[in-house]
């Protein structure tokens, strides 16, 4: 049976997760997204071009992503989602897949995707970028550090994201691959996969990484864990201001 | 001490567009207020009342999270290299 794989996302982060997965693998491909292909997207978002402007990302994903992997030779099964990535399907959908990437837009639903892959027992990559930086961090359960080890909580700040700052489109093409990397590495069982940051600054064309030791503490994976269940009360405060 | 800090694009802003910087300090402590000092504001979006922010990190040479060394009180020696690396949200 091919890997599933679940993808929150089919933007920025997700076209070339998702492209690369769906060449170099067969592998059965769930992806939730909910938005459409518009023309400030497309200088970053490479599953799409002018031709499909207005027309769902879902679709279009499906689409190329069934003639890329038709044209290298996978077998590739694609399931989607109309929708988002919410508490109420969370831990099923994590359950669900062997991976989970996340390219996520806002911390709530970044931190929503940790803890229901934490609780479900399935690896997940995360992927972050804004302006000229990024950054990936792949995750296994239990076995190395998770996001709540690196970033506590969400923020409740207002903080930057690739609509309110800009992304410039080769570092979202860079942090995809790596995260694509991770998550292949993450497929085939590398034990070293997870618990390394890998930080991206284009403006200094540098890629450095960061071995991150679980935290005690973390109220995900820590010795006494406060994190059980999905609350979707934890992820609102953060949801709503970004 | 002389160390260098490299600076997200988020704070950039504050330090004139520079996106590595020096700083003085034998600890994270005092090289976060040096930096205070000379760009005004930083301080203030990497700690809190309680120390570093929770979704901020800083990297000492590239490989150790201060939270598993000494935290702000953590000792430092000419040349090493701070990195603040906030949480970062954007993906779409």
């Amino acid at each position: 049976m091919s890997a599933r794989v679940l993808s929150i996302g089919a933007g920025g982060l997700g076209a070339p997760m998702l492209l690369i997965l769906a060449r170099s693998l067969d592998v059965s491909l769930t992806i939730v997204d909910d938005d459409r292909v518009a023309e400030s997207n497309l200088h970053r978002q490479v599953l799409y071009g002018p031709e499909h402007i207005g027309r769902s990302k879902l679709e279009v994903a499906r689409e190329r992503l069934l003639r890329e992997a038709s044209a290298h030779g996978r077998r590739v099964a694609i399931e989607t989602i109309d929708g988002r990535f919410v508490p109420e399907n969370a831990l099923e959908l994590a359950g669900a897949h062997d991976l989970v990437v996340e390219g996520a837009d806002n911390f709530a639903t970044k931190f929503l995707a940790a803890d229901a892959s934490r609780l479900a027992g399935t690896p997940i990559v995360h992927a972050g970028v804004v302006r000229w930086a990024g950054y990936a961090l792949g995750v296994r359960p239990d076995e190395s550090a998770c996001l709540r080890c690196l970033f506590e909580d969400l923020p409740r700040d207002t903080v930057e994201t690739c609509a309110t700052a800009g992304v410039v489109g080769s570092v979202v093409g860079t942090v995809g691959a790596l995260g694509a990397a991770l998550a292949i590495r993450l497929l085939l069982g590398d034990e070293t996969a997870g618990g390394t940051l890998f930080h991206h600054d284009a403006r200094r064309s540098t890629l450095r990484r960061a071995r991150l030791a679980q935290r005690v503490e973390c109220p995900l994976c820590g010795t006494k864990p406060s994190i059980d269940a999905i609350d979707s009360a934890r992820y609102f405060g953060a949801a709503f201001a970004l | 001490m002389a160390i260098k800090v490299r600076i997200p694009s988020p704070l950039r802003t504050l330090t004139k567009g520079l996106d590595e910087v020096d700083a003085e300090g034998a600890d994270v402590r005092t090289v976060i207020d040096d930096l205070e000092r000379n760009y005004a504001g930083i301080k203030d979006r990497v700690c809190d009342e309680k120390g570093v922010r929770r979704f901020v990190n800083i990297f000492l040479n590239e490989e150790d999270d201060i939270r598993f060394l000494e935290g702000l009180d953590t000792k430092l020696e000419s040349g090493d290299t701070l990195q603040i690396v906030p949480a970062i949200a954007g993906g779409r």
